[in-house]
């Protein structure tokens, strides 16, 4: 895969700043001081099994706010899905997943997992797990959970209402481990997201959708 | 990755007495304590012609469609692969108290009505009209194929063929649950363990092997029908069942995976006219056979007919030669007196 030139977001993500405790909850009224961005997921990744894409559905988006407190960051994430799916419980039964994508160790990367020498850290909720996991890759099929306990720090909050996924996901902003990115005050940073409809199109692994590099800006 | 070794069996169909030991053997050492597993039967055996385990694989296709990998359908645990359930014995069984004019066993949890299916759900059905109906068993393993479809679907690498003999397995810390090695695998001898959720398969019996002894599901069997040795060793019965004396067939070789597992097709009585005299056609007919077996993916239907016939008059001259106070290296095979000569691992 060729060297991507520097990435130049056209979208950045504000993450807003607020003093204190923040809920595990999308009610928690420091949501109204946090902008929402809308994120485009037009890309799909040619997996061998995987329909490239669908002609009814070139493109989704989801509905991205980031808030911190100095100590902890926020994301809440909507989406529509109309035949939600928690679970994997069958051969053929897959569940709805997302996630976020950052450079671990540079500031851009190939969105498509990073390359060996510019890994991503990697947010990845499904709608089954106890817990979103915090995920190291270094190109395609080598994600891996990364195995230290300290990096599995991810609480999240799930909600599926009226064909709306709501999530929210949260960790401490210094990063627990060599596995994860640690986000400061004052700096920018990049960021994908991925969608997987699990239980609409039987989507996992890399038959997904993805969006481009968006820039997070940390208040 | 090429292979140093690949370890081969070969059954011998005309032995197989359908008694399921294999496959409890199997069970018991490997699939009866883990969540999720119930529904697995890494050896199972079922009656053909029927619609096997799960139901009707035989017509899912595998990772040589293509054109179409998208449509091969995941098997649904309860309609495909059959819920395991117990019987109430105790309600119904004397010896356990229970009440013995109460005589109908009730399965729970319900098989899933019209749709309810098992491993074993048409056993002994068969085909053919009396006194021509016919069956025959088929024990099946994963199949360690040379060109493994289930290595090949898996986008992380997580199932892979072992280089010091051949055995596919599964990364159990690697593999997602993606089941595109269930898509993949047209002998679906690749499940999807649901409270793991991870794939996991037949494993060849590798500690076993590793020490030199048969694998369970082979060193249980009562009918002795299993022979298992390296393809490459050309002292082995194995080899010489394939190779030598070329009796020994692959299921399926249209599935383009080369399948390390081999059959020897299943002889059987002569038909009867309706007077109750012996014709010539054999009980089974050949045809049957020739829809499941084979050497090589090419072959044309008229050839593995040929094939197969070729092997019985093989089988059949030796036997002769054996009955008429004669020996015959491939009948020695065959009656398999003592375990290293089906065990040569």
């Amino acid at each position: 895969m060729v060297n991507p030139s520097p990435v130049v977001p056209s979208t950045t993500i504000p993450a807003a700043y607020v003093s204190g405790h923040i809920a595990l909850d999308p009610g928690d009224p420091a949501w109204a001081q946090a902008l929402e961005t809308t994120i485009n997921l037009t890309r799909r990744l040619n997996e061998a099994g995987a329909r490239v894409f669908r002609l009814d559905e070139k493109t989704r988006s989801i509905k991205v706010k980031v808030l911190h407190n100095g100590n902890d960051i926020f994301f809440l994430c909507r989406w529509s899905e109309n035949t939600a799916s928690a679970s994997v419980d069958d051969y053929p039964v897959f569940a709805d997943a997302f996630a976020l994508q950052f450079p671990l160790l540079t500031e851009d990367g190939i969105i498509c997992m990073g390359s060996i020498d510019k890994p991503v850290n990697i947010i990845f909720w499904r709608a089954d797990l106890s817990r979103p996991e915090n995920v190291v890759a270094g190109g395609m099929g080598t994600p891996q959970t990364s195995p230290d306990a300290a990096s599995q720090n991810i609480r999240h909050y799930q909600e599926w209402s009226n064909g709306m996924w709501k999530v929210i996901i949260t960790r401490p902003m210094a990063a627990a481990s060599e596995n994860q990115v640690s986000f400061r005050r004052g700096a920018n940073y990049i960021i994908a997201f991925a969608n997987w409809r699990g239980g609409a199109y039987g989507e996992r692994g890399g038959h997904k959708i993805v969006s481009e590099w968006h820039g997070l800006s940390i208040k | 990755m090429p292979v140093i070794k690949q370890i081969r069996m070969v059954a011998d169909l005309n032995k197989c007495l359908g008694c399921h030991t294999c496959t409890m053997a199997c069970k018991t050492m490997w699939t009866d304590r883990n969540k999720g597993q119930m529904h697995m039967y890494w050896n199972n055996v079922e009656t053909h012609p029927g619609k096997g385990y799960p139901k009707n694989y035989e017509t899912h296709g595998g990772w040589f469609n293509v054109s179409d990998r998208a449509a091969i359908p995941l098997p649904d645990i309860k309609k495909g692969y059959g819920a395991p359930w117990e019987y109430d014995y105790d309600k119904v069984l004397k010896t356990e108290g229970g009440d013995a004019s109460s005589s109908v066993l009730v399965p729970s949890p319900e098989p899933s009505g019209a749709d309810a299916y098992a491993s074993n759900w048409d056993e002994d059905v068969g085909e053919g009209e009396f006194p021509n109906s016919y069956y025959f068993y088929l024990p099946r393993i994963c199949n360690h194929c040379t060109d493994p479809p289930c290595v090949d679907a898996c986008p992380r690498q997580a199932v892979y063929k072992r280089e010091e003999d051949g055995i596919v397995l599964v990364d159990q810390n690697r593999c997602r649950g993606y089941r595109y090695c269930v898509k993949g695998c047209p002998y679906k001898k690749i499940y999807y363990n649901p409270e793991q959720k991870i794939a996991q398969k037949c494993i060849f019996c590798y500690p076993r092997i590793e020490q030199h002894l048969g694998n369970f599901c082979a060193s249980q069997c009562v009918g002795r029908i299993h022979f298992v040795g390296y393809a490459e060793d050309t002292g082995s019965n194995v080899y010489k069942l394939v190779n030598k004396w070329k009796v020994a067939l692959r299921l399926h070789p249209e599935f383009k995976t080369e399948p390390n597992v081999f059959y020897i097709p299943p002889l059987s009585p002569p038909s009867y006219s309706p007077a109750g005299e012996a014709m010539e056609n054999r009980r089974i007919p050949v045809e049957v056979l020739a829809e499941l077996f084979g050497d090589t993916a090419d072959q044309t239907p008229d050839q593995r007919i040929a094939r197969i016939e070729e092997i019985f008059d093989i089988i059949q001259r030796e036997r002769d030669k054996v009955a008429a106070g004669g020996s015959s290296e491939l009948i020695d095979i065959l009656i398999a007196r003592r375990e290293t000569d089906r065990f040569q691992v």
